[in-house]
Parts: C-alpha cells; structure tokens; sequence
C-alpha cells in the first residue's frame, strides 16, 4: 500500500467563524474563508477544511461528537487506490468519489479517504540551514539567521494526526495489516507511532488508548521548516491571545520540536519541526509514557525582556 | 487584542481580597480571563451571567494545568451557554462549574468565591482554607 501523504483533515464544527480565525492566524493560505466553512492549505497544498457541524455532505460524525470528520490519505498511484479499494470491499463498504478518490471507514468508525497525493517537494530556504562550527555545514557567508520583519513562519505541510482510541489494538491492526501502516515507536500502554509505508516521517498517526466517551481527534500537527520557525509561529499565537498547551519543546519518539495550542476544534493544534525520519530498517521501540519519555526538553512562553542598563540605584555620572 | 485586564498586583499570599476587574469589563452573558498573580498568562476566568459573576479557575479537570479557552477570554461556546474546554471539547455548566459531557464528564471546574462591590468591583473572597498563593492558582 503505497500511500506517500498525509493530505488534508475534515472537520465538521460548531463555530465555523472561530475555526477560520484560528487556522488564517497558523499562517495557512487562505482558499476559501465564509459563514459555511473555510478551506486552508499548507505551503505543500496539504490542507484542512472547516464545515459545519451539521453538514449532510461530511462522512457521518463519531457518536462521541468529535470534530473530526475526515483524515484524508495520498496514494501514489491509481493503483494503490484500487488495492486500497480492492482489500476494503472485502467487509466494508467503499464510497467512489468523482475526482477518482475512495471513501471508507476504519474498524473504529473514523471516516478516511484515500486520494492521488498532491503534495508539492519545496525548495528550503537558506536561512533554514544553522552554522556548524568546523563543518561544511553552514548557510553561507552574509546569510543572516534573524532578519528583523522577515515574513511570518508558515506551515510547510500537514504533519500528522492523533485519535483517541477505545481499542488500540484493535486500531493498530487495521492501519497495520490492511493498510500498510508501519509501527515506528510505541509508549506501552498508550499506543503506537505509525507511518504509512510510503511516508519517511516517524510519525502521521498516533494512537492514544482512552476511555470510549472521548473517541476523536487529541491533536493534529503541521511541519514547520526548522525549531526556530515553531518558535516564531508560538510566539506569533502567544502575542495575538491564542492559549499555549504545551511547549515549545522538543519530543523524544521522532524528535520534533513541539509547541501546542487548544483550537476551537475541540482539539490541539500543534507546530512541529525536525522529526526522525525512518525506513523498514527501523527497529521500534517501547517505552511507559511520561514526562521523561515525553520530551527531552520543555520550555514556557515569557514575554520579551532586555538586561541592560545601569542599575537601578545607580547614581550618575558627576 | 485590547489591552490586558490584569488584575491588581499584590504581593504572593495576599490574593484574597484582591480586585480582579471591574464588572464592566466582563462583556454581558461573556467571560474573561485574568491574572491576580504574575504568571505571565490568565489562571482564573470570571463569567457573568445574570447578574452574578462566576469565577473559576483556567484549569481542565481532564488534565489539571491544562488552560481552556482558544484565545484570550474565549472560554463560552458559541452561543454562550457553556463554558468550554477547547483542548478537547468538554462543556461545563456555567453556574456549578460540573462536567457535562467530554473527558471529565462528572467532575467539576474549580470555583473560586467572589463578590461584587456596590462600586461594581469583582473581588476574590478568602477561601475557608489557607489564602490562595500565586502557585496555588495556577493549579
């Protein structure tokens, strides 16, 4: 199963003014931005659309209420969607969509669909790249790292999603073994980091077991092109009034930089940067979740200061 | 955003009594966030509803710490009938603070006494405990 993205989320929301405001303030293009929804995309053309609740177009919502109604998929190929299609229609029911896609839901009742891929490669901006002392590694002479005004960080591309599952293994299963998905890392007793077989990042799903009354959506993430990108979208939510969750910081499992914000999806909305990035070569691991385990560091958000200056009982100069 | 409705400063161990805002500055059937102490970020949020103020403080039972609203003062849903947690979508009663459905349906927020002076002014009560401490309101 060659599926090589992770390509857009649907949501069905109840405050469709409230989730425009705070996906434009993430630094997503706006494509379409009204009372009856929005549609935001990533500099890569992955995406995240904003519907009401109650729209009858939208796959039918979970029974616990959460906002997400779709997780969208890149294959690489027309062949991959017909194995997809192929092995789904072996006990579900498929949907044909008309722009060639496939629509189906998991074994735990979240709605997916499975598409070309259409993620766009970017070139890397120069800044992006830090001085390694002694190395050849280094963004060139008279490249400058801060550039005062410099514009606003932007999303590079929709990183990953995580559900809440009341059946992990169960879940784990079916991304597993009817879709490809590979397993990178594993908190024991939480659930897996999986990957689809045709995406290098440690990460575009994870699964949390928790109890059955809070099925859904925990957080999705959008890439970020480095640490110091995170920190300048953070700090950009921080100043206009957006509540930090968590972070920044920097995870252990996929080593992304973090930093997360509650959304008013009903979920966290997160900017992440640097994540590992794997092969089948790999051997997961497991480890019991915690703070530990959690993050190599964790930082808070203050607001900008400057030491300088001559004390405060300083007397002057005669 | 406008400017921010911090709260008077005092000295950490003496928040009780402390002024929190004029009641005018809670919008009518609307909440807001405010920081008595010096955290750097909101830990208690007053609703107004009916006449009475509500105060609680910016911490989901879910996951104690965990701060509610999406962006500064936007605690309420929508149409304003509930207070949410939009880390994960739990709605609360506005009045008694309990759970009602999401994450921690059957707990509760915790509530804070307040009063509103004859000058319109939303005190925080001491507590029948020991005087709330910064650290301890941004439990």
């Amino acid at each position: 199963m060659n599926i090589t993205s992770l390509e857009g989320l649907v949501f069905g929301v109840d405050d469709v003014g409230a989730c425009n405001e705070f996906l434009a303030n993430m630094g997503l293009d706006v494509v379409e931005r009204g009372d009856d929804g929005g549609h935001f995309l990533a500099e890569d053309g992955t995406w995240i659309s904003i519907r009401p609740r109650a729209d009858a177009q939208l796959p039918a919502p979970l029974e616990t209420g959460s906002m997400l109604r779709e997780t969208v998929y890149g294959a690489a190929d027309t062949d991959t969607i017909e194995a997809v299609a192929k092995e789904m229609a072996r006990d579900r029911e498929v949907t044909r969509h008309a722009d060639g896609s496939i629509g189906f839901y998991d074994d735990l009742g979240f709605a997916l669909r499975i598409c070309l891929a259409t993620r766009k490669t970017l070139e890397v901006p120069a800044e992006v790249m830090p001085n390694i002392p002694n190395s050849t590694q280094s963004r060139g002479l008279n490249v400058i790292g801060v550039t005062p005004g410099a514009p606003a960080a932007r999303p590079r591309t929709l990183s990953h999603v995580v559900y809440f599952v009341p059946d992990v293994a169960l879940a784990e299963a079916f991304y597993t073994q009817r879709l490809g998905f590979r397993c990178t890392d594993r908190f024991t007793d939480v659930g897996p980091f999986l990957r689809p077989a045709g995406m290098a990042d440690h990460h575009a799903l994870f699964l949390i077991q928790s109890p059955p009354h809070i099925k859904g959506i925990e957080h999705f993430a959008f890439h970020m092109a480095s640490p110091s990108q995170v920190l300048a979208a953070g700090t950009q939510m921080v100043k206009r009034g957006f509540q930090s969750f968590w972070g920044p910081g920097r995870h252990h499992f996929g080593s992304n930089w973090f930093w997360y914000f509650n959304c008013p999806m009903g979920c966290h909305a997160e900017f992440d940067a640097d994540m590992d990035q794997h092969d089948d070569h790999w051997v997961p691991r497991a480890t019991a979740m915690g703070p530990e385990a959690s993050q190599a560091y964790l930082f808070q958000f203050r607001e900008k200061w400057a030491p300088g200056g001559p004390p405060p009982n300083a007397r002057p100069a005669s | 955003m406008g400017a921010r409705r911090s709260a008077a400063k005092c000295p950490p161990g003496q928040l009780s009594m402390t002024v929190l805002c004029h009641i005018s500055e809670i919008p009518v059937d609307g909440a807001i966030g405010v920081e008595p102490g010096e955290d750097g970020h909101d830990t208690i949020f007053l609703v107004r509803r009916a006449g009475h103020v509500y105060a609680y403080r910016d911490s989901c039972p879910h996951w104690p710490g965990a701060r509610m609203a999406w962006r500064r003062h936007e605690y309420l849903d929508a149409d304003g009938a509930h207070i949410v947690c939009h880390g994960h979508g739990a709605l609360f009663d506005i009045e008694t603070g309990h759970c009602l459905s999401g994450p921690c349906a059957g707990l509760s927020l915790s509530s804070l006494p307040v009063e509103l002076t004859a000058q319109g002014l939303v005190r925080l009560l001491p507590t029948a405990s020991a005087p709330l401490t910064s650290k301890d309101i941004s439990k």
